[in-house]
């Protein structure tokens, strides 16, 4: 930023160079620069003008005077070695402008020092003196025929016989009417005959009423020179003698030519004429006053200003103060502030009194009909030799219609206030300097002032927070010039708080900076809310970080954007590592692929992610995670984050795994003792005679250790399905037929139900017939098992084009809503029905898993004391994962 | 001549119920709790069938099974049954390319019908 004094004085010489040229530019005469040889370097446009030189180009570094005609070349170069001696000189002589056109100048040549070096340089004024010198000649021309005019005395004597009509003309007055002034025959004939026809009887009647009146004959006519027919004015004076008898004998008398003089009249004339119609058609009105107050001449406008018909009407009125009482007595004058106007406050007055120039602006309004007219009144003086003021002349111009503008401008800057002070919002404008210049009402009652006075210039820094002040200055301050739009606080004036608001301003002057108009709108509870949201944010992420399971996030893409703490501790890694190398540089290699596919599943259906798998923590050792991501969708249920969670399952994985093992080997161990039991009892059967006691009780104990080994493979199917080990053994086969077979194994079995099986499919289906046998298995016994009260289970197979749907339908107790999204899990078991019914609760897991395998789904619809229907399907186009 | 069922389990109990149910049907058997010695085994006793615990101490089953099958002399004959209670036998026998297998469990028709069916 520069500083103060340099502005100043940058403005200074700014200012003077502007003045200086506009001085040079606006000279009417031609100015021209020369440099220390003579050579022409400047040239004002006028100048160019005058010596109608179309480019200056042409002219510049030409020697000066070799503009000038030969013969002034030397009285031109004379005064510039004058001048650069340093003295100023004077000539005038002839030169012809650049169309060849010749024009007198009137010469003025001066040194002066330019520049920083000081060097001196020419400058030539040179005024256009052709008129002048040409009106100069003629009026030499004419001196010189005066010359000899009044050196033969200038006038005519002639005398007219009145008994002879003859004429004695001295020769100068026969020269004067053109005839040789050696003829010696002239008669009143020759008088006559050359006087102008429409003069002719004015200059006879003259004659006879001098006659008759004995008076001095005077008279002006017009002649037409006998030689030349060129048209004079005489003017003859003459006087009769008479004789003694009275009679008139003699008229002699002399004859001046006063054609010149007539000439003159008749142009003054033309002048005048002129120049009251020039005056007429200015708008302005043109009062001439004498030295005392009385106005000596007015121009049409001047009556028509005052309500005078016509300057005659006006003039009419010889002195002013009847002027100004009929004026007056049609209406009310007022200054500019509205107050009465006092005449001697009027301009003529003061000019008349001081000397000096004076100018008001008044207010007429019309007496009759109120119109009111604005006429802006100047006045100047014309001094005399004596510095007395000798004449004033006063302008009046109406200005109603400017001032009517100005009104309106004002009027609608009012209505502007009106409307922005009702607006409820905050609307201001401030200067360059960031003075508030206006501030609406809305920005006042919020502050607790009364008048804007009392915001004037910078008073607004004491209601703005002191660590916003710099972002107004800077915003609003000379150095921006564009739209702007910041934040800032404001003291609220009646709570004493500060209130946050968003100020939008646009500059008043985009070209140069003038200050802002803007508003400002109170944005306090959304950026206390946005604040509090920044601190919400910061307690989630706090909250996070504390958390011990590892916190994720992702954008829609499925790009990670955030980890907590627990992320960093865990894998030794940073931010940057993550982003650098990928997260799939901690997964376990053999997860990554299930990884991948997974979470570019979730990331484009925006199906929830959910995958066990293992990662490498910070001492290379990999644990298992469960992971869960969830998308967060925006109002429009577009995905904008995905969050998840993964937490160290590891140690229950692995004793899941050890008990999986466990369950393995324990079934596996329980097989053997049951091979025997099982071979045994059968052997003792073929053996004990059928129905006796022994051959019972032998049943019995082989049906328990049949429900003992259908236990030991649940439990190891159960245990399998969870290690994925469950082998399949994909086949084409006949649905109907395993369906059919099935049922009637279970109706064997069951002395209690009847197994109502109805439908049919076409075609083969391609699975795992034990498999599939095992969950038709399960949900019959099922069905029976929970329906002890009923007599009827209901089988039903349908299909459609894209799969097998079988039904099993009980009429038992039911599944409770609560329980019934459960049953398919490990060992869930509904715990009211536990006290019934024995088993592990995980038929149905396996099941599950089972119809999942083949691609299919299984669900149940239940009603508490109703009974429950199961249903699985089987895809017809068969494509099972991991065959 | 009655048939020589050769069996090995490291369950005595299994063995026995095997022999008693087996002896029944006219087979004539014979059970190892070991199969170190399964060479010596087949070509000393010369069964027409070989009935394969796979869980047996020192040399398992599925070795012994291998073993068998890898050599010339035994690949086709005697005709191998793997015996187990593992539920992914049949898997298992295919993998070992034994000649069929019987589940344990098992009810007394299963292991008749199946050793008779090996047999003939």
């Amino acid at each position: 930023m520069s500083t103060p004094e340099i502005n100043t004085s940058n403005k200074e010489t700014g200012n003077s160079n502007l003045l200086y040229s506009a001085i040079i530019e606006n000279n009417p005469d031609c100015v021209k620069l020369l440099d220390k040889d003579g050579r022409i370097q400047f040239m004002n446009k006028n100048g160019q003008c005058l010596m109608e030189i179309e480019d200056f180009a042409a002219v510049k570094n030409q020697y000066w005077w070799d503009l000038w005609e030969a013969e002034e070349k030397e009285i031109v170069q004379a005064s510039f070695h004058n001048a650069m001696a340093g003295k100023t000189g004077h000539f005038t002589a002839k030169c012809a402008t650049a169309k060849g056109k010749f024009k007198w100048w009137d010469v003025v040549v001066s040194p002066v020092s330019t520049g920083q070096s000081g060097e001196t340089q020419i400058v030539s004024i040179s005024r256009d003196m052709t008129e002048r010198k040409e009106q100069e000649k003629a009026l030499q021309k004419m001196a010189s025929h005066l010359q000899l005019a009044t050196e033969s005395a200038n006038v005519g004597t002639w005398s007219l016989d009145m008994q002879t009509s003859q004429l004695e003309w001295s020769p100068l007055h026969k020269r004067m009417w053109g005839y040789d002034d050696k003829r010696d025959d002239l008669h009143y004939e020759d008088w006559h005959r050359l006087i102008h026809p429409e003069d002719k009887e004015k200059a006879f009647s003259k004659v006879e009423e001098a006659k008759q009146n004995h008076s001095l004959y005077e008279v002006e006519y017009r002649i037409e020179r006998a030689d030349d027919q060129s048209i004079r004015w005489i003017k003859s004076t003459g006087l009769y003698y008479y004789n003694q008898q009275g009679e008139a004998v003699t008229l002699t008398g002399v004859s001046i030519d006063i054609t010149r003089q007539k000439q003159t009249e008749q142009e003054l004339k033309s002048i005048k004429t002129q120049l009251e119609i020039t005056f007429n058609n200015v708008s302005a009105a043109i009062q001439l006053r004498n030295k005392q107050g009385e106005i000596i001449y007015a121009n049409e406008e001047a009556a028509n200003i005052l309500g005078f018909e016509s300057v005659e009407t006006m003039l009419i009125k010889k002195n002013t103060s009847a002027i100004t009482e009929d004026v007056l007595s049609r209406y009310d004058m007022f200054d500019e502030q509205h107050k009465p106007l006092l005449l001697e406050n009027a301009p003529y007055a003061i000019s008349l009194k001081t000397g000096k120039t004076a100018e008001a602006t008044i207010l007429m309004v019309n007496k009759q009909d109120q119109s009111r007219k604005w006429v802006l009144s100047k006045s100047s003086a014309l001094l005399d030799e004596n510095k007395e003021v000798s004449l004033v002349i006063a302008t009046n111009i109406d200005i109603t219609a400017q001032k009517t503008v100005e009104e309106k401008i004002k009027e609608s800057e009012e209505r502007f206030r009106n409307l922005a002070d009702q607006i409820p919002m905050w609307i201001w404008m401030a200067d360059e300097n960031v003075y508030v210049t206006y501030a609406n009402q809305e920005i006042l009652k919020y502050l607790g002032l009364k008048e804007h006075a009392q915001l004037t210039a910078h008073a607004w820094e004491a209601f703005v927070h002191p660590a916003d002040i710099d972002v107004v200055y800077t915003s609003l301050g000379m150095a921006n010039n564009k739209p702007v739009s910041f934040e800032f606080r404001v003291k609220n004036g009646s709570s004493g708080q500060y209130e946050w608001f968003r100020i939008n301003a646009v500059p008043r002057n985009p070209e140069n900076p003038s200050g802002f108009i803007g508003t400002a709108v109170n944005i306090n509870t959304s950026k206390l809310a946005m604040q509090s949201l920044t601190e919400s944010e910061a307690r989630f992420r706090l909250l996070a970080d504390i958390m011990p399971q590892q916190i994720w996030s992702s954008d829609n893409e499925g790009k990670l954007n955030y980890f907590n703490n627990a992320v960093y501790d865990y894998s030794g890694l940073t931010f940057d590592d993550i982003e650098k190398d990928g997260w799939m540089q901690i997964v376990h290699p053999n997860d990554r692929e299930e990884n991948v596919r997974k979470w570019i599943h979730a990331i484009s259906t925006g199906d929830d992610f959910f995958m066990e798998h293992r990662f490498k923590n910070h001492a290379g050792e990999y644990r298992w995670q469960l992971s869960r991501a969830k998308p967060y969708r925006n109002a429009d249920g577009k995905i904008v984050l995905w969050v998840g969670t993964s937490t160290d399952i590891h140690d229950q994985k692995i004793k899941e795994q050890q008990k999986d093992e466990f369950i393995g080997i324990a079934s596996h161990e329980m097989k053997t003792p049951l091979t025997s039991a099982k071979g045994y009892l059968e052997l003792l059967l073929m053996t004990l005679e059928k129905d006796t006691t022994p051959s019972i009780y032998a049943h019995k104990a082989s049906k328990a250790v049949e429900r003992l080994h259908n236990f030991v493979t649940e439990l190891l199917d159960a245990s399998k399905i969870q290690n994925g080990q469950i082998n399949y053994n994909m086949s084409p086969f006949d649905f109907n037929e395993l369906v059919a077979e099935t049922v009637d194994n279970i109706q064997h079995s069951t002395r209690t139900h009847t197994i109502v099986f109805s439908g049919k499919v076409a075609g083969k289906v391609t699975g795992d017939r034990n498999r599939l046998m095992q969950v038709l298995v399960n949900l019959l016994t099922n069905a029976i098992k929970y329906s002890p009260e009923a007599d009827q289970v209901i089988i039903h197979i349908s299909e459609n084009e894209q799969h097998i749907k079988v039904a099993v339908k009980d009429f038992g107790i039911g599944i409770g809503k609560n329980h019934l999204d459960k049953i398919f899990d490990r060992y869930y078991r509904v715990q009211e029905h536990a006290v019934y019914f024995q088993g592990l609760g995980i038929g149905l897991y396996i099941s599950y898993n089972i119809v999942q395998r083949h691609g299919g789904t299984m669900m149940a619809e239940s009603e508490l004391g109703k009974g429950s229907t199961f249903y699985f399907t089987i895809p017809v186009q068969q494509e099972i994962a991991g065959q | 001549m009655a048939n020589t069922i050769l069996i090995y389990d490291d369950d005595e109990e299994i063995l026995q119920l095997c022999t008693a149910i087996l002896s029944m049907q006219g087979f004539n058997t014979i059970t190892k709790n070991k199969c170190v010695d399964i060479f010596a085994d087949v070509s000393s006793i010369q069964p027409h069938l070989v009935l394969m615990d796979l869980w047996i101490p020192e040399i398992g089953g599925e070795q012994a099974i291998s073993m068998l099958k890898a050599s010339p002399t035994t690949s086709k004959n005697p005709p191998i049954l793997i015996f187990s209670a593992n539920a992914d036998i049949k898997q298992l026998s295919e993998k070992l390319n034994a000649d069929g297998y019987i589940e344990k469990p098992f009810n007394l028709h299963t292991l008749v019908n199946t050793i008779k069916e090996k047999i003939s």
